[in-house]
Formats: C-alpha cells, structure tokens, sequence
C-alpha cells in the first residue's frame, strides 16, 4: 500500500485519491473521525481529544476539539476537492474508565462522542457507523481506495466498521 | 486461583528484577546532590561529567524542543545553571531509563515506545498536578511518574503468558486490571516496580509512590504526590497515551479529585496540557543512542 499517515492527538490528515491509509493509533476517550466523498476519493481523519477547549488557544491544533475538529477538517477536505454535501461520516473511541459509576467528573469519552456526534450533524454529515465506548483502547484505520473503516480493539482482532464508499444514500445512523 | 505455583512465580520474578540492569551509579549519586542544599552546580556538573554517554544524553535531552531554551547548551555546567539541579536530576534519570521502557512490552500489547510515551505523559500530568495544587515536589512528581510503572517491564512474560486469565478475571470480577493480575499472578505491577525501585536505591517516597500509584490512600501518611502521580496515570490512559491491552480497565480512587478540589473544567485543561506539552517532547522519544548501561 502506498501512503501509511498517522494522525496524533488533535491532528488532521487530508488525502486524495487511491492507495492512501490514515490511522489513529491508541484512542482511549478521544473520538477518531472519519470522512469521505466517494466521488473525488477525499478522506479525512480527525483525533478528537477533548469536547471543547478550556483555554482558549484558538487556531493552534483545531483538530483537538470536536467543536472546531469537524469544521476545520470539512475546509481542509473542499480545499482538496471533496464536496461538503457528499462527505460520510465514521466515528470510533470514546472509552471510558473501568466501574466508573461515582461521579462523570472523567466521562471525558462520552462527552467526547456526544460533542461529536453533535458537529457532525451541525454540519449535515451523516453519520454511517460508529464504535464508541466500552473500556478498551482502539485503533482506527480507513482506506483512501473506498473509504474503508476498519477498528482494532488493543489485543484483539481488527473487524471491518463500514465501507463509506460504499452508501449511495445519504442516511446516517441514528446518534 | 492459582495460589500453588504463586510462589514459584514470585521467585521467577524476583529472579527477573535482578536480572535488571542497574541504576548507573552516576544517576544515583546526582540524585543525592540534587537534594543536599550543599551542592552547587559545579560539583554536580563534575559527576556527570565523569559519564562521557550520560553527558551526551543530558545535553541532548536539555537542548531538546521540550525546554524550548533561547540558545544551544553545550557544557554540562551550563545546563545545570539554566535547568537547575532538579531538572537535571530528572534529565539523568529520563536518559537512564527510557532504554527499558521504551522496549516492547508485549505482555501489555504495547509496541516499542509505547511504555515510554505512557511513563513521559505521567510525569508530565503528575508535575502539572503538582504545580496546580500547590504540592512541594513538583520534581519530584516529575520522575514518579516517569517511573510508575516500570514494574510493567519485569512482569511482561508472566501477563503475557496468561493474558487471557487476567482480562476474564476482570471483567468477569468487575475488577480493575491491576487487581486481576494480583489474583491471578499474585502479585502485580505496582508492586513489581516497588521491587526494582528498591533493587535501584531510590528513595522511600519514591518506592511508596510506584507501590501504591492505583490505591493512593493505602499509602502510609497518604502523600499528595501518590495522589497526584495516581490521577496523572488515570488521565493519561484516558487520553489513550501509551495504552495497550489494559486499556481503561483501571479506576479512578474515590476522593482523589475530592482532594485536590479539582472540577471537571480543571481535568479538561490538565488533559489539554498534557497534549500539549506531549507534542512538544516528541523529540524526547527519538533517541535511538540512549542506551541504559
């Protein structure tokens, strides 16, 4: 395969066209958004780490909170060709600490996924598939060729998300 | 509960932490300096001198982006008048350690580096904890974290031979993982690294912190920094630094925020910091030449 990416905490990654791999290694609470127009092959992949920012450093990694993480990556990817209006979306992480039942003080994960979930639908991406939450870490990894989501729990075996290539139609899973 | 062969793998492991390298004896002796009001820059500059690979290390490591100084630092004494004692205490024990815990740690599912980066974001945390509650050994929180869980590395063959067994038991028991490795193993990484802390001379504190990272109130005198170095575990396995097949099945102390009176806004912003300053030490876990002696 030719292009690997990695995408750390709070980074963007854009490609175009086939033979392209992105992959956020290790999420534990943060989301791992994925993005793809089946038409340009424009696939996107945010590492979310937090639902907003608590100190207000506007601009330096927007890639880290889901409120500025969605519409920082959807410029980045019509910047490439992609068209807003084509983009699917795939998430995946959002764990959360083991018998955590006191306080939500550290329900970092769930916040996260609720945060993204609700950028995604303020800028009409329809969700497709997600795996979030559990206690597991995960790796994420998507495709350029067809918008291939695939996940890895940490010591378990990959299993195949979604193919976002693949929908015609422009219904989302229910968030 | 395999409590018939727990003796036999206590022994094992007893046999693998002395199997461990050693501490450099230069690291110990700057760690003695750096806490004696008596010693100056100069004399602690001259230890380290006496390690030509070490010296390397600790200049490589202050010139690094992490602490963003305005000019290149080339003489020891130098750095040691810029950093301070502490820091270049801490410095000598990074670069002394980060070839054991950078290894793969398979028995965890942790790649290369993986370790490292997990012990590095503590130590960060457990500073940045320290500082905001207003906890007189920043520093020293500093090199806990850093080394909380170096007992990963001497038990790695025993969860890796009975992985399966621990993470059934965990969650069949709704226990946290490092209680599963009690009762399965009978022991457990904590207290694997108390070992190796002893086996290394670091002080008392030092050792309690690595015993009690995941129970800080069994501590005896219940010190802030076990506190601090506790939560700073806990926040960076959420963030996912460094996780490997344990992954969040770890819990966080009752009380411990309590403690610190810390909310919800200040563990977001702990959280942010830790990124940050993550991205900044990305240059600390590119050094293929720092080698333990």
């Amino acid at each position: 395969m030719g292009n690997h990416l990695t995408v750390g905490m709070g980074e963007i990654q854009v490609v175009r066209g086939a033979g392209h791999v992105l992959t956020a290694l290790g999420l534990g609470s943060c989301i791992g958004v994925c993005l793809y127009d089946p038409l340009t092959r424009v696939a996107g992949m945010v590492h979310v780490v937090l639902p907003k920012s608590q100190t207000d450093k506007t601009g330096e990694l927007p890639g880290k909170f889901a409120d500025t993480a969605i519409p920082a990556i959807v410029q980045r990817m019509v910047e490439m060709g992609a068209s807003a209006s084509r983009l699917k979306a795939a998430i995946s992480g959002g764990a959360q600490l083991f018998q955590f039942g006191v306080s939500n003080t550290l329900d970092v994960g769930a916040r996260n996924a609720e945060a993204v979930v609700a950028a995604l639908r303020a800028a009409g991406i329809p969700l497709q598939a997600k795996d979030v939450g559990g206690n597991a870490g995960r790796t994420l990894r998507m495709v350029s060729d067809n918008g291939l989501v695939a996940v890895r729990t940490i010591g378990g075996a990959e299993r195949e998300l979604v193919v976002l290539g693949n929908i015609l139609s422009a219904s989302g899973v229910a968030a | 509960m395999n409590t018939t062969d727990t003796p036999e793998k206590l022994q094992q492991l007893v046999q693998t932490i002395r199997d461990l390298p050693a501490l450099p004896e230069v690291v110990v002796r700057v760690m003695r300096m750096a806490d004696d009001p008596r010693s100056d820059a100069q004399s602690i500059a001259r230890v380290i001198a006496t390690d030509q690979a070490m010296t390397a290390r600790v200049l490589k490591l202050a010139n690094s982006a992490f602490y963003g100084l305005p000019r290149r630092v080339s003489t020891l004494s130098e750095a040691v008048v810029i950093l301070g004692f502490r820091t270049i205490k801490n410095l000598a024990i990074a670069a002394s350690t980060f070839e054991l815990l950078n290894r793969e740690i398979a028995g965890y599912w942790l790649q290369r580096g993986e370790l490292w980066r997990h012990s590095l974001a503590c130590a960060i945390g457990a500073q940045l904890i320290a500082q905001r509650v207003r906890l007189p050994v920043t520093e020293e929180a500093f090199v806990a974290g850093l080394l909380h869980d170096i007992g990963k590395v001497a038990i790695n063959l025993f969860v890796r031979e009975q992985y399966e067994q621990i993470m059934e038991r965990a969650l069949q028991d709704r226990i946290p993982f490092v209680e599963a490795e009690q009762a399965v193993l009978g022991f457990n990484h904590a207290m694997a690294g108390a070992l190796i802390a002893e086996k290394w001379n670091l002080p008392p504190s030092l050792v309690a912190v690595i015993q009690y990272h995941h129970q800080p109130s069994h501590t005896p005198g219940a010190e802030g920094i076990v506190f601090a170095v506790h939560l700073a575990d806990i926040l960076s396995i959420t963030l996912g630094i460094g996780i490997g097949g344990d992954g969040l099945y770890y819990t966080l102390e009752e009380g411990t925020l309590e403690r610190f009176g810390l909310q919800q806004t200040d563990i977001d912003e702990v959280c942010e910091r830790i990124v940050d300053q993550m991205a900044k030490a990305a240059s600390l876990n590119e050094q293929p030449e720092v080698v333990l002696q």
